[in-house]
C-alpha cells in the first residue's frame, strides 16, 4: 500500500504538539499525588500522542514507530508493579495499599502506585488505539485494493 | 489468630489477580511456565481460604480488613474494606475449590486450543473477581467485581469461536447480563443517595431507621434483587445460561454454573438478610420463593426437551439454583441451611457433570444426545463418574443431593405448616416434582450417551487421560463425602454460616467498631440462630407422603385418557416440528436412537400444550430476552413500590 503524504501543515502541527502532549502527560502522571489529574488522566494524555502520529504521518508510520508486543508487555508489567507495590504494605506489617514512606523522604508508595497506574494506562490505551487504527487501516486498504482491481476495467 | 492472618483474604484475591498478570506475560514465551503460574496461584488462593477456616468457621471470628488502613472515622466508613464472616467464607470455599478443579482440568482439556495465554489470564481474572465479590465488605466493590466477572465470563464463553453459535451466545450473555449489572449500579446509586455510605455493615446498621419511610429504598431493593437475580440466571433470564453453556468450554461451564450463579445467590442472601433485613416480610418471602420456584420448575421441564448434552445440563443448573433461591426466601434457619447446603452440593455435582460432558466432547467431538450412544463400552471410567454426578443431582441416597434436597423439602414443608400457608406447601410439591423430573431427565441422558447402541463412528473412542479424570474424581469424592456425613457439614459449615447471617450486630460491630450496632439499636437478625438440624418427624413424613400423592394425582389428572388414540396420531406430527427446532431443543437430528430422546414421549405428549408455549417463548432472539428482562425489572419494581 502506498503511503499517502499528509498536508505539510498537519504534519508540522503534529510534530510540534507531540512532545508537548507527551511531556504534559508525564507531568500529570508524576504530579498526580499533589495536583489535579493522576495516573489515569496522565496516561491517557501520553497515549494521545499516538493519535498525533497517526494524523500527521499516517497509519504506516504508527506501525513503524510503536511495537504492539512491547506495549502489551509494558501493560502487564505495570499491573504487576502496582500489585507488588501494594503488597509491600502487607509484608511490612501494614495493610494492603497502605501509603508509607519507602526510602528517605521523597518516595511514598502511593506515588509509585500512581506512576504504575500511569504507565499501565499509557500502554493500555496506546494498545487499544493501535487496534482501532489498524481496523481503520484495513478498511482503507480494502477500498484501495478494490479500486486497483477496478482500474484495468476502466 | 495471629495478626498476619488478617491479610489472608486480600492475599487470596491478589494471588489470583497477580497470577493472571504474570501468566499473560510468561505464557507467551512458554506455555508450561504459564500453566505452572496458573496452578500455583489457584493453589495459593485455595490455601489462604482454607487457612481462614479455623478462625472464621470454628472460632466464629469476623475478619475485617481496611485497604490502605483507611478505617472508619467518627462512625462513617469511607475506606474500602473486606469483611469475611462465615457466610462469605462459605462461598469463598465453594469458589476456590471450583476454581482449583476447573484449572486442573483445563491443562489437558484445553491443550489443543490456541491463544491459551488469553484463556488463563481471563480465567484467573474471573476467579479473582468472584472471590473478591464474596469477600468484599463494600457495595461498590461488589459492583466492580460483578462487572469484571461478567466481561471475563462473556469473553471466555466465546473463547472457542469455531463453535457454531459461540459469538451469538456470548452476545446474548453480554446484552442481557448488562441489564443485570445496570440494575445493581442503579440500586447502589439509590442506596447511596439515601444512606450516604457504601459499606455493607454501615448500610445494615442504618437501614432499619430509614426503611419503611422511603420509597427510594424500596426501589433500590428491587433493582439490586433483580440485578443479583440476573447473575444467578433466575427465571426470565435462564435462556442466557443455556445459550452460553452450550458453547463455552466445559471448564468455563463449571465456572458459570458452579461459581457465577453462586455469586447471585450470595448477593440475594446478603441483600435480604443483612442489608435490608426484610427477608421475614411476607412480600419479600413470596417474591424470592416465587422466583426460585418458577425457575426450578420451568427449567427442569425445558431440560427435558434438550438434545444437546450441555444445554440440558445448563437448564438443570438453573433449576438447582432455583431450589436454593426457593428455600432462601423462607427466612428460616432450616431453609437457609438447606439453601447453603444445596448451593455447595450443586457446585460439586454440576461441576462433575459438566466435566464429564467436556470429556465426552473432548473424545468424540459431539454433544448431540441423538448421535452419541453406548460410550460406556469405550469410556467406562467417565461413565462411572457421570453416574455418581447424575445420582447426586437426582437426589438419590447416599449422595449429597439427597441430603440437601431432604432438607429443602423439610424447610418448605415446615414453612407451610408454621404459617398455615398453602403457597409453601405448593412449593414443596413443586420441589418434589422437579426432583422426579430431574431423575427422569438424567435417565434419558445416561441412556442416550453412555448406554444403548454404540454408533460406528465412535468405535475407536478412547478413555480420557488421567489428568482429566483426576479433577473429576476430586468432585466425585466430595459428592460422596458430603452426602455420607451431612451432620459434619452441618456442624462445621452450615451452622456457622447461618449463625453469621442471624447475628447482624456482630457483622456491623466488626467493621464499624464495638458498640456501633448497640448505639443504633440494630435488631438481632431476621432469623433465630437455631442449630441447623436434619430433623426427622413422623407426622411431617406422613404429610410429605400425602403431598407426593397429590403430586402424582395432579400428573394423573393431567394425563387422563380422553380419545388418546386420536391425539397420539396428531401429536406425532406436532412434536416432530417442535423437537427439531434449534433454540428449543437443538439441531435437527437425522439419526435418532431408539429410547434416547423419546424415552419419555408419553409424558411429553401429555404436556404438549405447555411445551408449545415454552417453545414459542424461547425464541432465541436477544431482543425478546432483553424484553423479558425489562418486564421482570418492571414487575419487581411494581411489587416493591406498592408493598414495601
Amino acid at each position: 500500500m502506498k503511503l499517502k503524504k499528509k498536508n505539510v501543515i498537519v504534519r508540522c502541527a503534529a510534530d510540534l504538539f507531540l512532545p508537548l502532549a507527551a511531556v504534559f502527560g508525564c507531568y500529570v502522571v508524576f504530579h498526580g499525588n499533589t495536583s489535579p489529574g493522576g495516573g489515569f488522566q496522565g496516561g491517557v494524555l501520553v497515549a494521545s500522542a499516538i493519535l498525533l502520529v497517526y494524523l500527521g504521518h499516517g497509519a504506516g508510520q504508527v506501525k513503524g514507530s510503536f511495537s504492539e508486543k512491547l506495549l502489551h508487555s509494558s501493560e502487564t508489567i505495570a499491573e504487576i508493579m502496582y500489585v507488588l507495590i501494594a503488597l509491600l504494605g502487607v509484608f511490612t506489617g501494614l495493610n494492603f495499599c497502605f501509603n508509607f514512606v519507602l526510602f528517605g523522604k521523597q518516595l511514598e508508595t502511593s506515588v509509585l502506585m500512581n506512576d504504575a497506574v500511569g504507565y499501565h494506562v499509557m500502554a493500555g490505551i496506546t494498545c487499544l488505539l493501535i487496534m482501532m487504527l489498524s481496523t481503520l487501516d484495513r478498511g482503507e486498504g480494502k477500498e484501495e485494493n478494490q479500486r486497483e482491481e477496478g482500474d484495468p476495467e476502466c | 489468630m495471629n495478626t498476619f492472618m488478617q491479610n489472608f483474604p486480600i492475599l487470596a484475591i491478589m494471588s489470583l489477580f497477580l497470577g493472571a498478570f504474570i501468566t499473560s506475560l510468561v505464557a507467551r514465551h512458554s506455555q508450561k511456565a504459564g500453566n505452572f503460574i496458573s496452578a500455583l496461584s489457584v493453589t495459593l488462593a485455595l490455601g489462604f481460604i482454607l487457612a481462614l477456616f479455623k478462625p472464621v468457621m470454628l472460632d466464629g471470628q469476623i475478619i475485617t480488613y481496611w485497604l490502605g488502613g483507611w478505617e472508619p472515622v467518627a462512625g462513617w466508613a469511607i475506606g474500602i474494606c473486606l469483611e469475611v464472616d462465615a457466610l462469605s467464607l462459605f462461598f469463598g470455599l465453594i469458589v476456590t475449590v471450583a476454581v482449583f478443579v476447573s484449572c486442573l482440568y483445563s491443562f489437558t482439556y484445553m491443550n489443543h486450543d490456541d491463544a491459551l495465554p488469553n484463556y488463563y489470564t481471563l480465567f484467573l481474572m474471573l476467579s479473582g473477581s468472584v472471590l473478591g465479590l464474596v469477600l468484599s465488605g463494600d457495595l461498590f466493590n461488589v459492583f466492580v467485581m460483578i462487572e469484571i466477572m461478567t466481561f471475563t465470563a462473556v469473553a471466555l464463553t466465546a473463547f472457542r469461536t469455531s463453535y457454531e453459535g459461540a459469538l451469538e451466545g456470548a452476545f446474548k450473555y453480554l446484552a442481557v447480563g448488562s441489564l443485570g449489572s445496570t440494575g445493581v449500579l442503579v440500586g447502589i446509586a439509590l442506596l447511596y443517595s439515601q444512606l450516604h455510605t457504601l459499606n455493607l455493615a454501615q448500610i445494615a446498621a442504618l437501614m432499619p431507621v430509614t426503611q419503611g419511610s422511603s420509597v427510594v429504598l424500596a426501589i433500590a431493593f428491587g433493582f439490586l434483587f433483580i440485578g443479583f437475580g440476573t447473575k444467578a440466571f433466575l427465571f426470565p433470564f435462564h435462556p442466557l445460561a443455556a445459550d452460553a453453556h452450550a458453547v463455552a468450554p466445559a471448564s468455563i461451564s463449571l465456572m458459570i454454573s458452579g461459581v457465577l450463579t453462586k455469586c447471585g445467590v450470595y448477593g440475594i442472601i446478603r441483600l435480604t438478610y443483612i442489608l435490608f433485613q426484610n427477608a421475614n416480610r411476607p412480600v419479600v418471602s413470596y417474591l424470592v420463593t416465587g422466583f426460585g420456584a418458577v425457575s426450578m420448575f420451568v427449567c427442569v421441564t425445558m431440560a427435558f426437551n434438550q438434545h444437546n448434552f450441555k444445554r440440558l445440563l445448563a437448564f438443570h443448573s438453573i433449576s438447582q439454583v432455583g431450589y436454593v433461591i426457593t428455600v432462601v426466601g423462607l427466612s428460616s434457619a432450616l431453609g437457609l441451611g438447606a439453601g447453603l447446603y444445596h448451593a455447595m452440593n450443586h457446585t460439586i455435582f454440576k461441576g462433575l457433570l459438566f466435566l464429564t460432558a467436556g470429556a465426552v466432547q473432548h473424545q468424540t467431538g459431539s454433544l448431540d444426545l441423538d448421535r452419541l450412544g453406548g460410550l460406556s463400552k469405550r469410556m467406562p471410567k467417565t461413565t462411572a463418574l457421570f453416574l455418581i454426578g447424575a445420582a447426586s443431582i437426582s437426589g438419590l441416597p447416599p449422595f449429597n443431593g439427597f441430603a440437601s434436597k431432604w432438607m429443602i423439602y423439610q424447610a418448605t414443608f415446615n414453612a407451610g405448616l408454621l404459617h398455615h400457608n398453602l403457597f409453601y406447601l405448593a412449593v414443596c410439591v413443586c420441589a418434589l416434582l422437579t426432583s422426579v423430573l430431574t431423575l427422569a431427565s438424567f435417565i434419558k441422558v445416561t441412556q442416550s450417551v453412555f448406554f444403548g447402541q454404540l454408533p460406528k463412528e465412535y468405535e475407536q473412542v478412547e478413555e480420557v487421560p488421567l489428568a482429566m479424570r483426576l479433577p473429576m474424581w476430586i468432585l466425585a469424592v466430595l459428592c460422596v463425602v458430603t452426602g455420607l456425613f451431612p451432620s459434619l457439614v452441618q456442624t462445621y459449615l452450615l451452622t456457622p454460616a447461618v449463625s453469621a447471617i442471624a447475628n447482624i450486630p456482630a457483622y456491623v460491630d466488626a467493621a464499624m467498631g464495638a458498640g456501633y450496632a448497640a448505639d443504633r439499636s440494630v435488631p438481632g437478625g431476621v432469623i433465630a440462630s437455631l442449630p441447623v438440624t436434619n430433623t426427622w418427624t413422623p407426622t411431617a413424613w406422613l404429610a410429605l407422603l400425602f403431598s407426593v400423592t397429590c403430586a402424582v394425582a395432579i400428573v394423573a389428572i393431567l394425563g387422563s385418557p380422553k380419545d388418546r388414540q386420536h391425539e397420539y396420531i396428531s401429536q406425532m406430527g406436532e412434536e416432530e416440528s417442535a423437537k427439531y427446532d434449534s433454540f428449543f431443543s437443538g439441531e435437527q437430528a437425522v439419526y435418532s436412537q431408539v429410547g434416547g430422546s423419546d424415552l419419555f414421549w408419553g409424558f411429553k405428549h401429555n404436556w404438549r400444550k405447555y411445551f408449545a408455549v415454552m417453545h414459542n417463548w424461547h425464541s432465541g432472539i436477544v431482543n425478546d430476552y432483553t424484553l423479558y428482562g425489562v418486564a421482570a425489572i418492571a414487575f419487581v419494581l411494581l411489587v416493591c413500590v406498592t408493598t414495601l
